[in-house]
């Protein structure tokens, strides 16, 4: 809720480097819920913004063995229980020829699971949010680096953001403040 | 650690990944232009050529479906012939997608950043076209529906799961889902800089939608990486399964020449090497016609020729252990069978094997014909060339002659079969030239990351 209240200031970077230089000034300064745009990932940031280990392996794990799981309970029952077919006399239930069709399917569902559950971590398909309200911002996906502060929206706390995001050398700063309907 | 030993050995430094391009903004220009730009004269040329080979896929699909799969040259013992020998074929190809994308990628070669989405692209549409051909093969596709798919039916039946042909079809649809979602993953970060240079209003929208609004957040990155790095880790046994499943196939027969346990690596090598001969037949024009010569350099071209090289002599060993292995084995039907091979009916499409798959292929060792890039995309075709008639040659071959002479028959195409095989290569080049126009055909963020890499790199060997 408190985040729905806070505009948003951002500034502008050219280079990586000088964008990690930024966000540990900013870091020491005290700003916090920091966020960085860009147009190809820069995993040294990742301690600066805080960011923790990603959820991902272990949701992917649970796709595969729930994928592997059901994959063989499926041969097992279907071939083997509701409906058993004899071919030559060889055994019913029967594990290495599952084999082929469960690894199949402890991969797919893997895969699903990354693909899937990646997007709904992400919050992803969201064609609109705040940030692209700056005029700017689009060069985030082409070529520069942007850093965005939530910030209480009074004059006092905006002129204090903006001059810090100045201080540490962004080239270019703009405020885009709350809109009605935002998330 | 590779630029040390480059240094070392100058031989071995086969140049720079990026030329040029010296920022982001030049290097987001350059990848998607080919996106922006009015198409050229040459690629309507191209594109007329395949729609009209869309137009005799069609007739050729009517025919099949509506008069039967007996309008194919098929007969009794070649009950699997052409339509199988293509299945394989495109399937292989297919290969290389997954293979650089995701190996490459686990193993860290630079050089893949910039031929990936090509091969990946590439992939898709040949696993498409593979699929057509055992579907077709069944003459009422709609009953595969309770055959080969797991679904509760009025009939009450399951679908044989013992049956290497329901492996298959579970490898190889895993394999084109998974393909699919790799190459869209990757991609989305790419549609939002497209979105973002686009000019027009509807283009803005259109990416806008596909990039399903990638902001680019770090938080997002590093939740993207982790995943994008899993499905590599996932597709590698993936991509070495399919294959193998598709030539277990052949090796639980008791056909001579199939029954045999090297079939699966002797596939996957197979798949390999005609997939990389395929990236390279399409990318080496693509390369000069969109002008990405700055990101697809000769270092990349060399090193997919060095690869090549390899599969081709993995192939040739082979060849040679599977000829050692029937007259070892002193089993009379195998040496006929390989002795029918080589002097048969089919002797030249066999010594064309031989020729295209392990001695063109030996040209490559010499740099200079690395470099020559016309005569490298000629040895890429005759590889491809090569390889179809592996793949005729395990089928047709083997079942033309197996153990009792009475069956014996050779395999004819009908003008169907041929307008089917014409029809899937207008298929594949239809949907890979309109491919060229809509989506960014190099990546365009793991190439400014490459770039901003090397940059890195090239800094900090000037500074020790």
């Amino acid at each position: 809720m408190a985040a729905k209240m806070k505009s948003l200031v951002l500034g502008e970077f050219l280079d990586p480097a000088q964008t990690l230089k930024a966000l540990a000034g900013l870091r020491d300064k005290g700003f916090a819920d920091m966020e960085l745009y860009s147009p190809y990932p820069v995993p040294e940031a990742y301690p600066l913004l805080g960011i923790k280990r990603s959820p991902m392996p272990a949701l992917i794990l649970a796709g595969g063995i729930i994928g592997g799981c059901s994959g063989l309970a499926m041969q097992l029952w279907m071939n083997g229980i509701d409906y058993p077919i004899n071919v030559g006399g060889k055994p019913l239930l029967s594990i290495p020829s599952s084999i082929p069709i469960t690894f199949e399917l402890t991969i797919l569902f893997s895969v699903l699971a990354a693909f899937f559950g990646l997007w709904a971590l992400l919050g992803l398909p969201r064609l609109h949010h705040p940030v692209f309200e700056a005029a700017h911002f689009g060069s985030a996906a082409i070529s520069r680096f942007w850093v965005t502060i939530p910030t209480t929206p009074t004059e006092l706390e905006l002129t204090r953001t903006r001059q810090a995001l100045e201080s540490v050398g962004a080239e270019r700063v703009e405020t885009v403040h709350p809109q009605p309907g935002d998330a | 650690m590779a630029a040390a030993i480059a240094k070392d050995h100058p031989t071995l430094d086969s140049g720079p990944l990026i030329i040029g391009q010296t920022d982001d903004v030049a290097l987001n220009e350059t990848l998607l232009r080919q996106v922006w730009a009015p198409p050229s004269k040459a690629w309507w040329i191209m594109f007329g050529i395949a729609s009209m080979g869309l137009g005799l896929f069609g007739i050729a699909l009517y025919l099949t479906l509506v008069v039967g799969v007996g309008t194919w040259g098929n007969n009794i013992p070649n009950g699997w012939a052409w339509d199988i020998t293509n299945f394989v074929w495109w399937i292989g190809i297919g290969h290389a997608g997954t293979l650089i994308s995701a190996i490459l990628l686990l193993f860290q070669q630079k050089w893949r950043t910039s031929i990936n989405r090509f091969a990946e692209t590439m992939t898709l549409f040949s696993v498409m076209c593979a699929g057509i051909f055992p579907v077709l093969h069944m003459g009422r596709p709609w009953f595969g529906a309770y055959w080969l798919l797991p679904y509760p039916n009025t009939f009450r039946l399951w679908p044989q799961f013992r049956s290497a042909l329901v492996w298959d079809v579970f490898a190889v649809s895993t394999y084109l889902t998974t393909s699919i979602l790799f190459w869209y993953m990757g991609l989305v970060p790419d549609f939002a800089a497209a979105r973002e240079s686009a000019k027009r209003r509807w283009q803005k929208i259109t990416y806008g939608i596909l990039s399903l609004g990638w902001r680019g957040g770090a938080r997002h990155w590093k939740h993207y990486q982790s995943s994008y790095m899993i499905l590599a880790g996932l597709a590698t046994p993936l991509v070495l399964s399919v294959h193998s499943v598709v030539s277990f196939d052949f090796a639980i027969g008791v056909i001579p020449g199939w029954h045999s346990t090297i079939s699966a690596p002797f596939f996957v090598a197979g798949a390999v090497f005609s997939g990389f001969a395929m990236v390279l037949t399409l990318m080496l024009p693509a390369r000069k016609y969109l002008k990405l010569e700055s990101v697809i350099t000769m270092r990349h071209v060399h090193a997919m020729a060095k690869i090549i090289l390899v599969t081709s002599w993995i192939v040739t060993f082979s060849y040679v252990m599977e000829h050692f292995m029937a007259f070892y084995s002193g089993n009379r039907v195998e040496i006929e069978s390989l002795i029918f091979k080589a002097t048969g009916p089919y002797a030249v499409i066999y010594w064309a094997m031989l020729a295209c798959n392990c001695v063109i292929t030996q040209l490559l060792w010499s740099k200079k014909v690395r470099d020559n890039i016309i005569v490298l995309w000629v040895i890429c075709v005759l590889v491809n060339v090569g390889m179809w008639t592996e793949r005729f040659m395990i089928i047709a071959g083997g079942l033309s002659h197996d153990f009792l002479p009475s069956a014996f028959r050779i395999f004819h195409p009908s003008i169907v079969d041929v307008m089917l095989f014409v029809g899937t290569l207008s298929l594949f080049s239809f949907l890979f030239l309109l491919a060229l126009r809509i989506i960014p055909i190099v990546p365009v963020f793991e190439v400014k990351e490459l770039r901003h890499e090397l940059d890195h790199e090239a800094h900090q060997s000037h500074a020790a």
